[in-house]
């Protein structure tokens, strides 16, 4: 029962880091970044490769960190020279393709059959017991920066980036801390991900990762950070999680997992209009 | 061999073809792109299936087909009046959640699997069922040939095609002209579900049926889409060369490789029109600040 616990919990943190990565770039330049799945899957790849040939964790942990930000910051740099809806339909294109690679690569990533950590020194309760309270505490902690200075300087850029501009906010500056720190964060997800289940499949951290992390990131926007995080992050990534040791079959709890995220999306899209309807008859 | 590659090509390009004219509808009218129509593509594949099952007309599981496309192009149509038209993006986030909800039922429904579409079985006395696969070719060539023109016609000659310009360009503005802009959208909404329904059906020949086909179409259509602008004339051409490259590098390249090197030629394509058309937008723009302020 704990450990049925802890797989839960650890898959809502991947969920929490995953939305923060999300969340980042959607705060600070209004763009919806889909790829925060795929970079995640990346970096999983990657991780396991490596510790499979017996690379040293500090190694992976150097070289992976910067590979992810990098990713990010060029795929940020496409959505400085495209627009919103532009961006969405490149982003989902790049994520089909990289799922595409990673299912026929089979002699890296092993394909439909997935690829297995080999090494069992990941496999300890305690990591994992550590990196759920790190999680959270970095949420927490992302909480309180949301009400410093430098918060409400990342909340004006992405709401006018033309007025923060004329108030001398280096608004580059800005988008770069943010491609940072998405990068950072959906390369994390992938880490935790690896150390929680040893196992990484194409279809596990794929793009409906991503747009759940996409939908509980668009509804962070505004008041009560915590209450939405935690309620957003619990029903997509967490009640997944709960259904998988349901006893119904495979296809069944994909379709569960479409089901849930679709409503939730409706939800997000018809809120929106209301909440610019409201704004606009007052 | 390269007969083959041809053929290949042609058959997955008169589906995205038909599919892509649908989605032009839906753009050049209403002014918005929206993933809803991807469910009439699953509906329309399905419901021609299972009324062919039911049945064994084909003339009553196309019928069925094309009314399955057209009953989720109302549903669509009802979402994005719900959605509204001030957030195109939430509008295409909220229609993609949409798509999801239908694949997702789809899926409960069907069992998930994948299976042959039964439309068309090897031995039949009908004459729509004796095609073989080169003449099943020819007839979705001309069903999508003839699909082009009745939409020209459309666009050219009726009524309906001016008001829903006008209610797309500017919705307050159609109201006040006594238009009825919530009836017109959902009139574009049925007419594109039709399409849509349509290109199911022929899709779903090529392909098979899987509820998953809606995540194969929508990239592919969106980059034609894309790639061919607003030039109706230009949309089978189109379609033909990106299916050309899939099909040349699932030749050239080993294994299943050559699908993911086929898509990233045409996301690398696509990204280029893109980035292409911004940097024209740009220097325009630059242009215009420049004669401003001479003047």
């Amino acid at each position: 029962m704990f450990n049925y616990l802890i797989v839960v919990v650890l898959f809502w943190c991947i969920g929490m880091v995953l939305t923060l990565s999300a969340f980042f770039v959607f705060k600070s330049d209004n763009k919806f970044f889909l790829m925060t799945g795929s970079i995640a899957s990346m970096s999983g790849y990657y991780f396991i490769i490596l510790s499979n040939n017996n690379v040293s964790l500090l190694y992976i942990l150097f070289s992976l960190f910067p590979i992810a930000i990098i990713l990010s910051i060029v795929i940020l740099h496409i959505s400085r020279y495209t627009s919103q809806f532009q961006f969405i339909l490149v982003t989902l294109a790049l994520i089909e393709m990289v799922k595409r690679f990673e299912f026929h690569f089979d002699r890296i990533t092993g394909g439909s059959y997935g690829v297995r950590l080999s090494t069992l020194s990941f496999d300890s309760i305690y990591l994992k017991i550590f990196l759920i309270l790190f999680v959270f505490a970095l949420v927490y902690f992302i909480n309180r920066i949301n009400y410093t200075r430098i918060g409400y300087l990342w909340e004006i850029t992405g709401l006018t980036p033309l007025g923060a501009q004329s108030i001398g906010i280096n608004i580059n500056k800005i988008f770069l801390i943010s491609a940072l720190a998405s990068g950072f964060f959906s390369c994390l997800g992938g880490l935790i991900y690896i150390i929680s289940y040893g196992y990484l499949h194409p279809n596990d951290l794929s793009n409906d990762l991503g747009l759940m992390a996409l939908s509980a990131a668009i509804i962070l926007r505004g008041r009560n950070f915590l209450v939405k995080f935690t309620l957003s992050t619990f029903v997509l990534f967490a009640f997944r999680e709960i259904l998988r040791f349901a006893d119904i079959g495979n296809t069944v709890r994909f379709a569960v997992y479409d089901l849930i995220l679709g409503i939730f999306l409706v939800f997000i899209s018809i809120k929106f209009n209301n909440t610019l309807i409201e704004k606009r008859n007052n | 061999m390269n007969y083959q590659i041809f053929l290949n090509a042609l058959a997955t390009s008169i589906g995205y073809s038909v599919f892509s004219l649908a989605l032009y509808g839906q753009f050049t009218y209403l002014r918005m792109i929206s993933i809803s129509l991807v469910t009439s593509v699953i509906a329309g594949a399905y419901g021609c299936n299972y009324a062919y099952l039911m049945t064994n007309n084909p003339t009553i599981s196309i019928l069925c087909g094309v009314i399955c496309g057209i009953i989720l192009g109302f549903c669509g149509a009802f979402l994005h009046i719900k959605i509204g038209r001030e957030k195109e993006v939430m509008g295409l986030l909220g229609s993609f959640g949409y798509f999801v909800i239908i694949q997702g039922l789809i899926t409960i429904i069907t069992g998930g699997g994948i299976e042959a579409f039964k439309f068309i079985p090897p031995v039949s006395s009908n004459m729509l069922c004796s095609f073989t696969y080169p003449e099943w070719l020819l007839f979705g060539l001309i069903i999508s040939v003839l699909l082009n023109v009745l939409y020209i016609i459309f666009q050219k000659f009726f009524s309906l095609s001016t008001k829903a310009i006008a209610t797309g360009d500017n919705y307050e503005l159609s109201k006040l002209l006594n238009l009825n802009p919530r009836k017109i959208e959902i009139n574009i909404q049925l007419l594109c579900g039709g399409i849509a329904g349509i290109s199911g059906i022929i899709i779903a020949f090529d392909k098979g049926l899987h509820p998953d086909l809606g995540y194969d179409i929508i990239l592919k259509a969106f980059a034609i889409l894309i790639v061919t602008g607003l030039n109706i004339y230009l949309l089978f051409f189109w379609s033909f060369f990106l299916a050309l490259i899939e099909s040349i590098a699932t030749y050239l390249f080993d294994g299943q490789i050559g699908q993911a090197v086929g898509l990233s030629i045409v996301v690398l394509i696509v990204l280029i029109t893109i980035l292409n058309k911004n940097i024209q937008i740009s220097r325009m723009k630059v242009k215009l600040k420049e004669q401003v302020l001479s003047v």
